[in-house]
């Protein structure tokens, strides 16, 4: 069967020609050494240090001109093409981003708040006073003073990307409810998925609340549904004409701050040593539902898979295990490995096309250990001798943990979307891994493959203290908790067959909706575009203190 | 003993070579000759003709406590002088170094006795009383699983086993340890393991050609011999693979339904 | 912004200086190309360098232009390369040129 071989690119497109607003400024590029039209900053020092002392990479220097040579990285499916520096979470403002927008957001439901209002306090829920509810909270959210006189409030910019969304599967309440507050199900979504998601969420209502990226900033994760508590509090009271503290205060304080809240990431074994709602909690199925492209592009799974692996890279890779449990600037390339170049690229692909070539269509094939060994058989075996065959992938992941991630995440989302298991998926990733090291004589670095010799025992098992449906497994998860060069990798096995199948939702249709808002400040719909963005410093991140700054 | 140990499954050449370099019975052939002094200056843990340093004294001196286990197990030359722990690490090249770090780990653990060996990517160290190690290390660069231009004696700054080789066939070595020889064709050392200049050149001989190598090879290649036309080597990882799924799985029930 | 094409020349082996410099020149003398770019291998102690990538930029695309890079590597590079074309560096600004303080701004 044919490779599309994407990552022999060939970006044959014409570029529209723009007016030349750059020429007044000038710079050298970190790949060039040799220019006809040298600049004052070309100058002929020809030998640098690599500065950066990975052990065992070598950030090289070529024919050098005064300058420290990167190799180029092309971010997969975009025009992108930056250094190695840029994709440094420190250095990318858009990946920030993407850590800050998903942990200051939180679900909350309404219909426990409705009911107590209802049965409780005999007051009347219609959506008018929702709409009023939500005008106020969206005052209230940033900072705003509701109940009490003299209260101290917020600066509104620096909560700029504060504000408070409503959905519901009800479309006769959708329809009155402000369109200014309203996440639409059945504009973001294609039709056949809106029908699926607002089944599933039934005539529930919730609300959708993203605490200023500040807050997250100066506390920590477990500060959001704090925050977002308080106001909501606050903001029922204020609304419903209720007494700021009677009995039933309770019960809002309860189900705003408990009861009704599904956070982003749960809390964690105090062995971690950190707080919740930090990405350590934080589910697969979870991640990959915050990623938008399968309502944006819902006839490629690949894509979509790419992209949650995008995301899995930067924050369980580099965010999470890369600085909160590490640190450092290490563990950018074992990330960037799954998201440049288009290497993982062109495996995934081939792993689809081998689906529709071998079995006429995705979800087909009955997940037997014979099939699963089969089908990740036949992609590893692609992938490993694509390196072999070619030196300029080969050099590229000089790594073994990247190729490894690599391979075993083409296998492990092929089988995946070839049977529409993610728990056949997994443990095709592990036969994946171990068939590697036998064909290599090698794997990846020391202790990589920890998880890697346990996990075939694992997939299928669900036990009480170790054992989950793959999607709603997480950093946390026993074995995985160790070691880098996996999540990125295991957030696309989660969501590859769901991609596959065309379901609407990863493991969750309210994360999923909750994050089909257009209002946030990361795109994720376009993951490693908005990464692009972010290196070539045009992202504009929220959070910034230029109000009180001098 | 009933069982007789296997090694290591699959008909190619690939698989025959896996198993004599992990056989014990089975002699390394010697390709080269290096002496003594060659070896200790490419290691650099002493100065040649020095003294091996202690961590404590000799065993026999110190009078060990009763233990069965001590009375079971010999200790290694090295152990009973109280050697310090030193180290042999190598890179091999994934252009058809004749062995893979997986390799060197099985090999030396059917092999060398008194060991402690780490097996990453680009590189594999093996370690034990310095005397120990130094006769190890003398077999693993004088015999056919170390190609002069293939196989890296590297200590640290290992980068190069997945780089393209140079124009002359040589792995990429960043600390420059060794130079290829034009005028007589070999690869000598100019520095010991760790990148510090030793007093002379040590040779390691002339590389293998390529031809030579492919017969020698421990590594499945796209350009060489597939793991597909080994289809052994894929039974075993397979049944390797099920036999954990299921016992994860449903250990009890034996039938593997 | 026209961004300009790219070959990258991907030799099989790795180029020593001694074969690497001339070929360079000689390609860089040719009038359509406009950058040249490489990257490589070095030493630590900065003696030895071996070349990986080289990457021309062109002012166009066509196939006189692609013969002439051609017959220049069969020229000098005896075991094999791969060309490929498309773009392969960066043609932007990007955020760590700013942090190292390399963009100048008039």
């Amino acid at each position: 069967m044919e490779s599309r071989k994407l990552y022999i690119k060939s970006m044959e497109k014409k570029f529209k020609e723009k007016p030349d607003d750059r020429k007044t400024q000038f710079y050298n590029y970190g790949t060039w050494t040799q220019s006809k039209r040298k600049t004052a900053y070309v100058e002929a020092s020809k030998k640098m240090e690599a500065k950066r002392g990975i052990p065992g990479y070598n950030p090289d220097v070529g024919l050098a001109q005064g300058q420290r040579l990167l190799m180029p990285y092309q971010l997969n499916h975009t025009d992108y093409i930056v250094d190695m520096d840029d994709l440094h979470f420190m250095n990318n403002a858009a990946m920030q981003q993407i850590w800050d927008d998903i942990r200051r957001t939180v679900i909350v439901g309404m219909d426990m708040a409705h009911n107590i209002l209802e049965k409780r306090l005999g007051k009347e829920v219609t959506p008018e006073t929702i709409n009023h509810y939500l005008e106020l909270i969206n005052h209230t959210m940033p900072g705003g003073a509701v109940i009490q006189e003299h209260m101290c409030e917020v600066n509104p910019e620096l909560a700029e990307d504060c504000y408070v969304k409503f959905f519901t599967g009800d479309d006769e309440l959708a329809d009155q409810i402000d369109k200014r507050f309203l996440i639409d199900i059945n504009k973001q979504f294609p039709e056949d998925q809106a029908e699926k998601i607002k089944n599933a969420i039934g005539k529930s209502s919730y609300q959708v609340v993203r605490a200023p990226t500040l807050v997250g900033r100066v506390c920590d994760g477990g500060t959001i549904s704090r925050w977002s508590g308080m106001q909501i509090g606050m903001t029922m009271m204020g609304a419903y004409n209720m007494a700021a503290g009677e009995a039933a205060t309770a019960d809002f304080s309860y189900a705003a701050k408990h009861a009704s809240v599904i956070g982003m990431a749960s809390m964690m074994p105090a062995r971690r040593a950190r707080g919740a709602n930090e990405p350590g909690g934080m589910p697969f199925g979870v991640l990959a539902d915050c990623v938008q492209s399968n309502r944006l592009y819902p006839e490629d799974a690949g894509r979509h898979t790419l992209e949650v692996i995008a995301a899995g890279a930067v924050v369980y890779d580099q965010i999470y295990l890369g600085s909160y449990m590490s640190g450092g600037v290490g563990f950018t390339q074992y990330a960037s490995a799954t998201y440049t170049d288009n290497i993982l690229e062109d495996f995934v692909y081939y792993g689809i096309d081998y689906i529709k070539d071998k079995y006429g269509d995705f979800c087909t094939v009955e997940p037997t250990v014979e099939n699963i060994q089969k089908i990740s058989t036949d992609i590893g075996v692609y992938c490993l001798e694509t390196y072999e065959n070619y030196p300029t992938v080969m050099e590229s992941h000089f790594g073994g943990s990247q190729r490894a991630a690599c391979i075993s995440a083409a296998s492990g989302c092929t089988t995946a979307m070839a049977t529409g298991s993610a728990t056949s998926g997994i443990n095709a990733w592990y036969q994946s891994q171990l068939l590697h090291k036998e064909e290599m004589g090698r794997l990846g670095f020391y202790g990589y493959d920890l998880q890697d010799q346990c996990g075939s025992s694992n997939s299928f098992s669900f036990r009480s203290d170790e054992g989950l449906p793959f999607e709603m497994r997480g950093p946390n998860y026993p074995n995985y908790a160790m070691n880098v060069g996996h999540m990125s990798a295991y957030s696309g096995i989660a969501t590859a067959p769901h991609a596959a199948r065309g379901d609407a939702w990863t493991l969750s249709p309210l994360i999923k909706v909750a994050f089909a808002d257009d209002s946030l400040v990361f795109d994720f719909g376009h993951v490693t575009d908005c990464y692009g963005k972010g290196c070539m410093r045009e992202f504009v991140p929220a959070g910034e203190r230029d109000a009180i700054i001098p | 003993m009933a069982y007789k140990a296997q090694f290591a499954p699959g008909s190619t050449i690939i698989s025959k070579n896996r198993r004599k370099y992990m056989d014990p019975d089975y002699q390394l052939k010697k390709l080269r000759s290096l002496s003594d002094e060659d070896i200790v200056l490419v290691l650099g843990h002493r100065a040649p003709g020095e003294d091996f340093k202690s961590v404590h004294p000799p065993l026999e001196e110190m009078g060990e406590p009763d233990c069965i286990v001590r009375e079971l197990v010999e200790p290694t030359e090295g152990a009973k002088a109280g050697d310090r722990i030193r180290y042999v690490q190598f890179t091999d090249s994934v252009y058809s170094a004749p062995i893979t770090p997986y390799q060197r780990a099985w090999a030396y653990c059917h092999r060398y006795r008194g060991i402690d060996t780490g097996t990453l990517s680009g590189r594999q160290i093996v370690e034990a009383r310095e005397r120990d190690v130094e006769k190890i290390a003398k077999e693993l660069i004088e015999t056919e699983v170390f190609d002069p231009a293939r196989t890296g004696i590297r200590g640290r700054t290992v980068h190069g086993h997945a780089v393209r080789l140079d124009e002359n066939g040589l792995m990429f070595d960043a600390m420059r340890r060794y130079i290829f020889d034009e005028a007589s064709g070999e690869v000598k050392y100019v520095k010991n393991m760790v990148g510090e200049p030793i007093d002379r050149p040590v040779s390691v001989g002339k590389p293998m050609a390529d031809a030579e190598l492919e017969k020698m090879t421990t590594m499945f290649r796209g350009d060489g011999v597939s793991i597909h036309e080994d289809q052994e080597v894929i039974d075993v990882v397979n049944a390797v693979h099920w036999g954990r799924t299921f016992g994860g799985f449903k250990s009890v029930n034996r039938d593997g339904e | 912004m026209r961004v300009k094409p790219e070959l990258q020349i991907f030799p099989l082996r790795l180029l020593s200086e001694k074969t690497a410099k001339p070929m360079i020149d000689e390609i860089e003398n040719l009038d359509f190309v406009s950058k040249v770019g490489t990257r490589g291998f070095s030493s630590r102690d900065g003696v030895d360098y071996k070349v990986g990538w080289i990457w021309i930029e062109m002012d166009s695309d066509s196939d006189d232009n692609n013969e002439s890079i051609e017959k220049i590597c069969q020229n000098y590079i005896k075991f094999g390369y791969e060309i490929q074309r498309g773009r392969f560096t960066k043609y932007r600004v990007t955020t760590s040129d700013y942090l190292k303080g390399l963009v100048k701004e008039e």
